[in-house]
C-alpha cells in the first residue's frame, strides 16, 4: 500500500519539465492529452520499462469437456493424439478497470478546470499508458448510478472507444460510491487492477465493506481522491449563501467562522477513508486538481514499482509489468 | 405640544433596525456554488463592534426617518389658549328610585336594595346632585333636589342614608311606569329651570326594584318620555322566586248566601312549589296560623304558571273566619286573603194603595217585583189599604212609605209625625183628591184638576233632570244619561208656590215638574206627577226603574259602602248617607283614624287586613287585600322599558365626561393643526436625501471593498 504523501497543492517550479495542468488542460483532445502526458513520462526514463512485454504461450492444459474448442492445439494433437488446451500470456495480462466519478460534485473547480476534467485526464492517461503495455482497459463512470460501462479489452479501436466514452461521459448528480462498485464486483470474475477516481465526497458508511468485498475477490484496488485546492484550504473570504452543487441545498457561511470546523470535519473525513484503505490494503491517492499529471503518473507508478519489487523478489517477474500488476 | 396617540410612540423602537443593519458586518455577496456542504454549517450574521459604525450620516439620515414617522403616527398638535376645565363641564343630577311595594318584603331583597342605595351614593362624586324617591303605588320625595341644593355635597349622601335606615316596604302595588314618569318629568322640570343659566345637568335615574313583572307600566304607554333622562336599572333578586297568591272569586247575585265560598290559588310562572294548602282562619289562630280545625283545609296542586279555583267550606267552629290562609308558600307577604263576610239588611217597605197585590194595571205590583232580595239586602214589603191603621211604632219603622192613593185622617198624621221625625215617603199624585188628603206634607203644592187623557200618540218625556241629586246621581254617567225612552201618557199638573221647600229634581219637556223632593221636619217627601204603572207611563219597563226606586230607598236606609273588598293604596269611597260628625275608621293593627264631615272618601288602606268604618252606633266592615299584580313576581325583562321609550343607560360622570370632552377637544385641535401632514414630508425629504447620499457614495466606493458595512 502507498499513500500520496503530498496531499497540499503543488505548483511545478519554472524550468521544470512538467507540462502545467492549465496548459495541459486547453488541449482539447482527452487522447492527445493523455499522449502528451505519457510520452513526457516516457522521454525522462532512459530505458522503457515495457520492452518485451508480450502475449505468450505460458501452458498447456488437458481438454476436459466444456472448455472452449477454439483453445485446442490440433498440432500437439497431430503429434500426440491428445487433446491438450493451449493457455495464453493474455489471461495473465493486467486487466484495468477504470472507475470514474461524474457526479455534479466533481464539475465543481476553482481554476480554469474542473475536476471532472482532471479525473477524466487521469483515467486517459492511465488507459493510454495501459494499452501502450497490451493490458486490457475498462471504464466505468457513474454519477448515481452507472452511466456508462465498457468491459475491459485490449484489440484495436478499443482505446479510442474508452477515449471518446471519456470525453463524452454525461455527468451524474450525486455521488454514490456503492453501486460501481457492486457491479464491478458482480461482473468482473477474473482478478485485475481496479482503479477509482472519485472525489468522495459523500458518506462512506458502504465503502468499507464494497471495498473490502472487492479485495476479498483477489482485485487489486487503488483509490485516486481528486480534490479542488479550495476544498482542501477552504481559502475564501465573503460570507455567502454556498450552494450545494448536488442537492442545491443552501446555506449562509461566513468562511472565517466556519473554516476551522469546515477543516477539521474534512479532515476526519479523509482521515477516515485513509484508515478504510490501510485497514483493506487499498493504495489511497489524494490528489490536488493543480498537480502536474506526470507527478500523478510518476508517484504511481513508483509506488506500484515498489509493490512490485516486494512481490516479485518472490515471482522474479518482469518488473515494469510487476509494477503495475504487482498485486496479482 | 401633546399627542394623541401615545401608543405609537412605541414606533421609534424601529429606530434600532437602521442601527443593528449598520452593525451587521458583512450580509451575504451573493450565492456561491460549493462542492459539498456536508462539512458546513450555517453562521449567524455577526456584529461588528461599535466602534466600527460606519455612515453615520447615513444612519442618522434613517433614523431620522422613522422618528418623524412615528412622531407623525402620534398624532401630534399644539396646545391653544382655550383650555377646558372641569369646573365647566356638567355634573349629574342622580335620582335614587327605590321600590318599596309589597313583593319587596320577600326574603333579604329589602337589605339588598339599601346596599345598591349605599354603592349608588358610593359611586356619586361630590358635584353630583342626589334625590331619594320611593315608589309604590304612589311616588314620594324623601329627599328632593330643592332639599339638596341648599345643602354641602357631602351631607347630601348622609342626608339620603338618614332617610334610607327610616324606610321599609309597603303593602302597596308597584305602579313603576307612574313612578318613572313622575320622577322623569320632575328631572327634566329641574335641569329645564338650568337651561337659561349654565349648562345643564345630565340626568340620571337608578331604579332599584325587583323588577317584578306585576309592575304597572301603562302610564309609560300615554306619556312622552324626556330623552335626556336616561334609566340605569339595578335589579334585586333572590336565587328563589317562588311565589302562589290565594284569592276568594266574587260571589255573585245569583248565588245562594251561605254557599261554600270559592278559592282561587295562582302560581307564579317559575315557581319551585306545586303543593299548597288553603284553609280558613280568624283573628284569634292568628298566632297559630294552622289550628286543630283548620290544619287539613283543603289540598291544592297548582302547576308554576297556572292557577287553580276549588271551594273551601269555610268550617262550622269557624263562624268568624275572615280570613283565608296559603300554607306552603315561602313569599308569605300575598298569602292571608282577607274577607268580609256578606251580611244581609233589612229594608222595610210600607205600601199604602188600593190596588190589589196581582193588579199588573197598578204600582204596586211593579214596585214589589223590582224591590226583591239579594244576598245583600231583604226587603220586608207591607202593604196597607188607604183606611188601615198605620202602625209607625218605634224600632220598627219602615225606611219608606211608597203613598199611591188617598189617605186617611189616621194615617195623614203616623205619616206626618214619621217624616218629620226623618222618615222618607215617596208620594205617587195619582189626583188632586189625593193631594188634598195629604195636607201639610205637600205644603205649597197646587194640584191642578184632573184632565182627560190625551191620545196614544201624545205623550210627554222627561226633558230637565238635576242629576246631581242623589237619587239621579247614578244615572250621570252619558251612557246612563238618555231618559228619552220613556214615554209618559199621563201626568198631574201642579204648580209649586215659590218659597216652599221643594227641590226640583225632574221636568217634563213641557216644563211640568216630574218629580220633586220636599222637605218636612226631619225627613224628606219625594212625589211623582206620575206613575210608573201602564195606565200612566212605561217607566216600569223602562232598565233604569229599578236603579230608580233602589236609589229612592237607599235615601231611607242609608248607602252601604260600595264594594267590601279593596286592595291596599286604594281609596274607599264612604257612604254619602252616613256623613256624621264623629266617623272613625279602625284599622287591622289597632291604629284609628278619624273622618272629617266633609270627607267623602277614606284614604288611608295601607296595610292588608279588615277595616271597620264605625259612625253613629253603625259599622260597616272592608276588607283590605294586597293587590293581586304584586303577587306576580317573575322577573320583568328591563327591554319592556325601551319598548315604551324609556331611554336606559348610564349618564357619565363628570370626570368622565371631562375627559370624554378633552379628547374631542384634542382632536378637533389636532385635525385643525395636521402636523403630521409636514411630518411625513419631512420623513420623505430625510428618505431622498439619504437615497441620494447613499447612491453617491456606492458610486465612489470600489467594487472590490464594497462589502462589508450594510
Amino acid at each position: 500500500m502507498q499513500t500520496n504523501e503530498k496531499n497540499t497543492p503543488a505548483t511545478p517550479t519554472k524550468g521544470s519539465s512538467f507540462v502545467d495542468p492549465e496548459t495541459l488542460m486547453r488541449i482539447k483532445s482527452l487522447e492527445l492529452r493523455a499522449k502528451v502526458v505519457v510520452e513526457g513520462f516516457m522521454n525522462g526514463l532512459h530505458r522503457s520499462p515495457y520492452h518485451g512485454f508480450s502475449v505468450e504461450f505460458t501452458e498447456y492444459r488437458e481438454y476436459s469437456p466444456g472448455d472452449d474448442p477454439r483453445y485446442l492445439d490440433w498440432r500437439l494433437f497431430a503429434r500426440s493424439d491428445r487433446y491438450y488446451i493451449k493457455r495464453f500470456e493474455d489471461e495473465t495480462n493486467l486487466r484495468c478497470h477504470l472507475l470514474l466519478d461524474m457526479s455534479r460534485s466533481m464539475g465543481y473547480g476553482t481554476l480554469s478546470y474542473n475536476k471532472a476534467d482532471y479525473a477524466k485526464t487521469v483515467a486517459a492517461t492511465l488507459a493510454y499508458f495501459l494499452s501502450l503495455q497490451r493490458d486490457a482497459v475498462g471504464l466505468l463512470t457513474f454519477g448515481e448510478t452507472i452511466t456508462e460501462h465498457l468491459p475491459a479489452r485490449y484489440r484495436p479501436g478499443h482505446m479510442h472507444r474508452l477515449m471518446l466514452c471519456l470525453e463524452h461521459a454525461p455527468s451524474g448528480s450525486k455521488t454514490d460510491v456503492a453501486a460501481p462498485l457492486e457491479r464491478i464486483a458482480a461482473t468482473v470474475t477474473k482478478r485485475g487492477l481496479i482503479v477509482l477516481i472519485s472525489d468522495l465526497l459523500a458518506p462512506i458508511d458502504t465503502l468499507e465493506q464494497n471495498l473490502g468485498h472487492l479485495r476479498a475477490r483477489g482485485h487489486e484496488v487503488v483509490l485516486l481522491r481528486v480534490l479542488d485546492p479550495s476544498e482542501l484550504s477552504f481559502e475564501f473570504r465573503d460570507p455567502a449563501m454556498f450552494r450545494d452543487a448536488e442537492s442545491g441545498r443552501e446555506l449562509y457561511v461566513d468562511p472565517d467562522a466556519v473554516r476551522e470546523s469546515y477543516l477539521r470535519e474534512f479532515g476526519e473525513h479523509a482521515a477516515a477513508i485513509e484508515a478504510t484503505c490501510t485497514n483493506l490494503g487499498i493504495d489511497y491517492y489524494q490528489i490536488s486538481i493543480d498537480r502536474p499529471l506526470e507527478l500523478v503518473l510518476s508517484d504511481f507508478l513508483n509506488a506500484r514499482l515498489k509493490r512490485g519489487r516486494q512481490v516479485g523478489r518472490r515471482r522474479a517477474a518482469n518488473p515494469a509489468a510487476a509494477a503495475i500488476g504487482g498485486a496479482r | 405640544m401633546s399627542v394623541l396617540f401615545w401608543a405609537f410612540l412605541a414606533g421609534s423602537a424601529a429606530v434600532g433596525f437602521p442601527l443593528v443593519f449598520h452593525l451587521i458586518r458583512r450580509a451575504p455577496s451573493g450565492h456561491r456554488e460549493f462542492s459539498s456542504l456536508m462539512f458546513l454549517k450555517t453562521s449567524p450574521p455577526r456584529l461588528t463592534r461599535r466602534s466600527r459604525l460606519d455612515h453615520l450620516l447615513l444612519l442618522f439620515l434613517r433614523a431620522l426617518a422613522i422618528v418623524l414617522l412615528a412622531v407623525a403616527f402620534m398624532r401630534p398638535y399644539w396646545h391653544t389658549a382655550e383650555d377646558l376645565s372641569i369646573d365647566s363641564v356638567r355634573a349629574r343630577r342622580v335620582a335614587i328610585l327605590l321600590d318599596t311595594s309589597a313583593s319587596m318584603r320577600r326574603g333579604n331583597l329589602w337589605s339588598q336594595a339599601k346596599d345598591e342605595v349605599e354603592a349608588v351614593l358610593d359611586s356619586l362624586e361630590p358635584v353630583d346632585d342626589v334625590a331619594l324617591f320611593t315608589f309604590d303605588g304612589v311616588v314620594r320625595p324623601m329627599v328632593g333636589f330643592d332639599e339638596a341644593d341648599k345643602m354641602d355635597p357631602q351631607r347630601k349622601a348622609e342626608i339620603v342614608r338618614g332617610k334610607l335606615a327610616e324606610l321599609g316596604p309597603s303593602w302597596a302595588h308597584t305602579d313603576l311606569g307612574t313612578a318613572l314618569v313622575s320622577v322623569g318629568e320632575t328631572l327634566d322640570v329641574v335641569a329645564a329651570g338650568e337651561d337659561a343659566e349654565e349648562s345643564s345637568a345630565a340626568l340620571q335615574i337608578i331604579v332599584i326594584s325587583d323588577m317584578q313583572q306585576g309592575s304597572n307600566l301603562d302610564t309609560l304607554q300615554t306619556s312622552q318620555w324626556p330623552e335626556r333622562v336616561h334609566v340605569e336599572v339595578r335589579r334585586v333578586s333572590l336565587p328563589d322566586n317562588s311565589n302562589a297568591r290565594v284569592g276568594l272569586i266574587a260571589a255573585e247575585d245569583e248565588d245562594v248566601p251561605g254557599d261554600e265560598p270559592r278559592v282561587r290559588v295562582t302560581n307564579a310562572s317559575d315557581s319551585g312549589v306545586e303543593q299548597f294548602r288553603v284553609a280558613w282562619s280568624d283573628e284569634s289562630s292568628r298566632a297559630s296560623p294552622v289550628s286543630s280545625s283548620t290544619a287539613d283545609g283543603v289540598a291544592f296542586y297548582v302547576p308554576p304558571g297556572q292557577s287553580r279555583a276549588m271551594r273551601v267550606p269555610r268550617p262550622a267552629e269557624l263562624a268568624s273566619a275572615d280570613r283565608i290562609v296559603l300554607h306552603g308558600d315561602e313569599a308569605f307577604f300575598d298569602n292571608t286573603y282577607y274577607v268580609v263576610p256578606i251580611q244581609q239588611q233589612e229594608a222595610r217597605l210600607a205600601y199604602i194603595g188600593s190596588d190589589a197585590p196581582g193588579d199588573a194595571q197598578g204600582p204596586r205590583h211593579y214596585l214589589r217585583s223590582a224591590l226583591g232580595d239579594t244576598p245583600r239586602r231583604k226587603v220586608v214589603f207591607t202593604s196597607y189599604a188607604p183606611d188601615d191603621p198605620l202602625p209607625l211604632v218605634e224600632g220598627e219603622l219602615p225606611h219608606l212609605v211608597v203613598v199611591t192613593d188617598e189617605v186617611s185622617e189616621a194615617q195623614r198624621e203616623a205619616l206626618s209625625k214619621y217624616v218629620t221625625a226623618g222618615g222618607r215617603a215617596l208620594v205617587v199624585l195619582s189626583g188632586r183628591d189625593m193631594a188634598t188628603s195629604l195636607g201639610d206634607l205637600l205644603a205649597g203644592v197646587d194640584v191642578e184638576p184632573e184632565q182627560e187623557r190625551p191620545g196614544d200618540d201624545e205623550y210627554a218625556m222627561l226633558g230637565e233632570i238635576d242629576f246631581t241629586h242623589p237619587v239621579f246621581a247614578p244615572f250621570a254617567g252619558a251612557r246612563y244619561n238618555d231618559f228619552t225612552k220613556i214615554r209618559f201618557w199621563r201626568h198631574r199638573r201642579v204648580t209649586i208656590e215659590t218659597g216652599a221647600p221643594v227641590r226640583l229634581v225632574a221636568h217634563f219637556d213641557n216644563d211640568d215638574p216630574a218629580m220633586w223632593e220636599q222637605t218636612h221636619g226631619e225627613g224628606k217627601v219625594f212625589v211623582l206627577t206620575s206613575g210608573w204603572h201602564p195606565q200612566d207611563s212605561q217607566l216600569s219597563r223602562s232598565s233604569k226603574f229599578v236603579p230608580l226606586l233602589v236609589g229612592l230607598l237607599e235615601q231611607g236606609i242609608g248607602q252601604p259602602l260600595q264594594s267590601n273588598s279593596y286592595v291596599v293604596g286604594d281609596v274607599v269611597p264612604l257612604p254619602t248617607s252616613s256623613a256624621a260628625s264623629d266617623r272613625t275608621v279602625l284599622k287591622p293593627d289597632g291604629g284609628e283614624a278619624k273622618l272629617s264631615e266633609q270627607a267623602t272618601v277614606f284614604d288611608g288602606t295601607d296595610q292588608p287586613g279588615i277595616y271597620r268604618l264605625k259612625s253613629s252606633g253603625d259599622e260597616h266592615l272592608f276588607a283590605v287585600n294586597v293587590a293581586a299584580a304584586e303577587s306576580d313576581t317573575a322577573p320583568m325583562g328591563i327591554e319592556r322599558l325601551e319598548q315604551l321609550g324609556v331611554t336606559l343607560g348610564q349618564q357619565q360622570s363628570q370626570s368622565e365626561e371631562y375627559d370624554r370632552l378633552r379628547q374631542l377637544r384634542d382632536r378637533e385641535l389636532e385635525g385643525r393643526q395636521k402636523i403630521w401632514k409636514w411630518l411625513i414630508v419631512a420623513a420623505l425629504c430625510v428618505l431622498g436625501l439619504e437615497t441620494f447620499l447613499a447612491g453617491r457614495r456606492a458610486g465612489q466606493t470600489p467594487i472590490g471593498n464594497e462589502e462589508g458595512n450594510r
